[in-house]
């Protein structure tokens, strides 16, 4: 009897399908994190501004913050607090020297995603000279995530952040290594059929985000959201398959989710990402 | 050949001789049959399956009855000129019950793959805005509908699935319980609706010569009854209310909206032959008793029929259907009717007749409802399979015979199904209730069902007996 209702318990868990709704995110406020004057970093901030202007956001105040308002973590911590902006910009290496730690965000930063809850669009180190890296227009936005369907606030962003008329690549790539694990001991069971499971699991595992996809598609119409949205759902290896899919779509922003479910101090997937892709401004949540 | 057919004659011969049967050999197999219903409602603690309790008595009983020489000594079947001898447990069995659940257990089992009755459900769920009033009424509905057309045990099955998944959704866990209940509860009177929708009508029914048509008509209206006044009666018992404020509308109908009722269906096409298919089984059955040809080969030739059309959906697989078949219900039945036969040869159902023949003197209004209060009792602590196979064959080999019109088979068919409402032993569709409770984590035990339950039971048992002695 027990197995008949787990049979159409699964029938109904299976037809309960998360939907999305788009909920566009308020950017009404946003700071600017420099590490020298403020006066000196207008080029800096000048490219931020023209690069969300081109995203069509319009922002109600522009701060920014300089040496003149910290010179230390704290102090910037305090400071940011202190404006509540609702979405800080600032660059890698945020009072680091960036030959010391490459292949890393930096101190600062590394506090502020920490500290904070508010997302964070971090750009390029500038050039030597302390010049900014040109910012391209976000055409193709890669939101990654190691689970879309818990994830709604980062695919808000990244169509917030979007070009008008562009992409949005919402990725979902499920640990091919988590599955052939579990699949390992699955064909260690004799009760289950290791084929039909492996079948079954695989196609379960995909079909949730691809649904969950078309939910996106078909709200962000009804919004009249103009941009495209292009499903990317598999297995695989998460920071080599965003690799190839940063290299495939010539992906001009990252968004990630920087919670951690279990509470750890940044989640291991954006961390790995946000260290990996170091020439592409990411948008972390 | 048509002629040949018409002079098929089946004719269990001397099955029912009269040996000289001593009152010591009656009160053995009495004793047997006792035990036998007793090891039936300890069947959980004796972790035993209905089949093989039933089968070992069925075994024990037959040899007994060789060794006492109660049993005939040959049966016969003649099909034209051939004559067949048979074991003489072969004619014991009621091959028409048999075919007609087996038939109609393959014949759910294929449509329900088509995912018609998931769709049905969530539509509904969909329907009610996730409001908790709304919910109770639809799925209270459904359940009645599904325990009709379906089986009790996959009614349950598939709306307390539907209730514990959606509830939870709804934020609403803390009002399973009654829900589930009330389903449970609204199971056994959805079954009192066809000549199919429960064992104890396809025994009755068939023993009495009520057609399907006549059933329903008869049926109908205490189950309309009925059910309103269960849903009315666990509205307030339950706390069961509608959403009051505009925002609570919204969220419950934005939570009720993401389910896909499309999710379960495979194929369209299979999807629109299993709604078709099951239209004209219903339209079939209703009509077995008045078309040509078919009237003669009977329900279960007509649910057999189906079931294998339906296969033919998947004709590469069918061995899958053929072992999920209830062949442990199946065995019970085969095995019970064996008993039962046997028992008749022993004479021990002329003895209950007796007993039961001074509850019918006792005459039609107090008669008959005690008829079915008792029924009712006795299916409540035990499988009221047993209990109708018993009483149909009783009621049977009455001498004057009761037309098919008497009162008194509509109070064993009352009194079996309700019946199941007073205990969660009391039938298999509350067993499954409980099942899913506890599969819910809520605490519920024998007690707190029977205290839950009882209102209802009298409530049911109540309206039953108005009903059967003013209207029927």
């Amino acid at each position: 009897m027990s197995d008949r209702i787990d049979q159409f318990e699964s029938v109904f868990k299976s037809a309960e399908k998360a939907r999305y709704q788009y909920d566009p995110p308020l950017l009404e406020r946003v700071a600017v994190l420099v590490d020298t004057a403020r006066e000196s970093s207008n080029a800096y901030v000048e490219s931020a501004r023209s690069y969300l202007a081109a995203s069509n956001i319009d922002t109600e105040e522009f701060l920014v913050l300089g040496t003149e308002d910290f010179t230390d973590i704290q102090q910037m911590l305090a400071a940011v607090h202190s404006k509540s902006p609702n979405l800080v910009v600032t660059h890698r290496h945020l009072h680091l020297n960036r030959q010391e730690l490459e292949h890393s965000l930096g101190t600062y930063l590394d506090t502020l995603l920490q500290g904070t809850t508010i997302p964070v669009l971090v750009t390029p180190s500038p050039n030597a000279d302390g010049q900014p890296k040109p910012l391209e227009v976000a055409q193709d936005v890669l939101v990654m995530t190691d689970h879309l369907l818990d994830d709604p606030k980062s695919i808000n962003y990244g169509v917030r952040f979007v070009a008008p008329g562009g992409v949005v690549h919402l990725c979902h790539i499920e640990d091919d290594g988590v599955f052939q694990k579990y699949m390992e001991m699955i064909e260690r069971i004799p009760e289950i059929d290791t084929d039909v499971a492996r079948e079954k699991i695989r196609a379960k595992l995909l079909q949730l985000p691809t649904d969950y996809i078309a939910s996106c598609i078909e709200a962000l119409q009804t919004e009249s959201v103009n941009a495209r949205i292009n499903p990317v759902v598999r297995l695989g290896h998460r920071v080599t398959d965003y690799h190839r899919l940063i290299d495939e779509h010539e992906g001009d922003l990252l968004v990630c989710n920087t919670n951690d479910p279990e509470d750890l101090a940044i989640h291991p997937m954006a961390y790995a990402i946000a260290l990996e892709f170091r020439n592409q401004p990411l948008l972390l949540l | 050949m048509i002629q040949n057919l018409q002079t098929i004659l089946l004719a269990s011969a001397d099955t029912h001789a009269e040996p000289h049967v001593s009152s010591s050999i009656t009160m053995v197999f009495g004793g047997l049959l006792l035990a036998m219903v007793a090891c039936l409602a300890f069947e959980e603690k004796l972790h035993a399956k209905k089949s093989l309790i039933t089968g070992i008595f069925a075994i024990v009983c037959l040899l007994l009855g060789e060794i006492t020489g109660i049993l005939p000594k040959e049966s016969i079947a003649k099909i034209g000129e051939h004559t067949i001898r048979l074991p003489v447990y072969i004619p014991a069995i009621d091959w028409e019950v048999i075919a007609i659940i087996m038939g109609a257990s393959l014949f759910v089992d294929v449509t329900s793959k088509s995912g018609i009755f998931s769709w049905i459900a969530i539509k509904l769920t969909k329907a009610s805005g996730g409001d908790p009033l709304k919910l109770l009424i639809y799925y209270g509905i459904l359940t009645v509908v599904f325990s009709a057309v379906l089986n009790n045990v996959t009614a349950m099955i598939i709306i307390g699935s539907l209730t514990t998944v959606s509830l939870k959704k709804l934020g609403r866990s803390d009002k399973l319980l009654g829900f589930l209940i009330t389903e449970g509860l609204l199971t056994n009177i959805g079954g009192l609706l066809t000549l199919i929708s429960s064992v104890p009508n396809i025994i009755i029914g068939n023993r009495a010569g009520i057609s399907f048509a006549t059933f329903f008509l008869k049926a109908a209206p205490f189950v309309v009854v009925a059910t309103i006044a269960t849903l009315w009666l666990a509205r307030s018992r339950f706390g069961v209310k509608r959403l009051d404020t505009e925002g609570a509308k919204k969220e419950a109908a934005d939570r009720v909206s993401s389910f896909d009722e499309n999710e379960g269906i495979p194929s369209k096409r299979f999807f629109i032959t299993s709604a078709v298919a099951f239209v004209l089984l219903i339209a079939a059955l209703s009509t077995t008793s008045i078309l040509p040809y078919v009237k003669d080969l009977g329900m279960g030739f007509v649910a057999m029929s189906f079931a294998v059309i339906m296969l033919i959906a998947f004709k590469n697989e069918v061995n899958k259907f053929y072992a999920a078949l209830d062949w442990d219900l199946l065995g019970f039945f085969a095995s019970l009717f064996v008993v039962i036969n046997v028992m008749e040869h022993a004479l021990v159902l002329d003895a209950v007749g007796k007993a039961l023949g001074a509850l019918l003197d006792m005459g039609d209004t107090l008669g008959t409802g005690s008829l079915l209060v008792s029924s009712a009792l006795a299916s409540s602590v035990t499988d009221n399979i047993p209990l109708s196979a018993v009483l149909a064959q009783i009621l049977g080999n009455h001498d004057p015979a009761f037309p098919a019109s008497s009162s008194v088979w509509w109070a064993v068919v009352f009194g079996a199904n309700l019946g199941g409402n007073l205990t969660p032993i009391g039938s298999a569709s509350t067993l499954v209730a409980m099942t899913v409770i506890h599969r819910s984590e809520i605490p519920l035990s024998f007690g707190g069902f029977v205290k839950a339950a009882i209102p209802f039971a009298l409530l049911h048992l109540t309206l039953a007996v108005a009903y059967v002695l003013i209207v029927l």
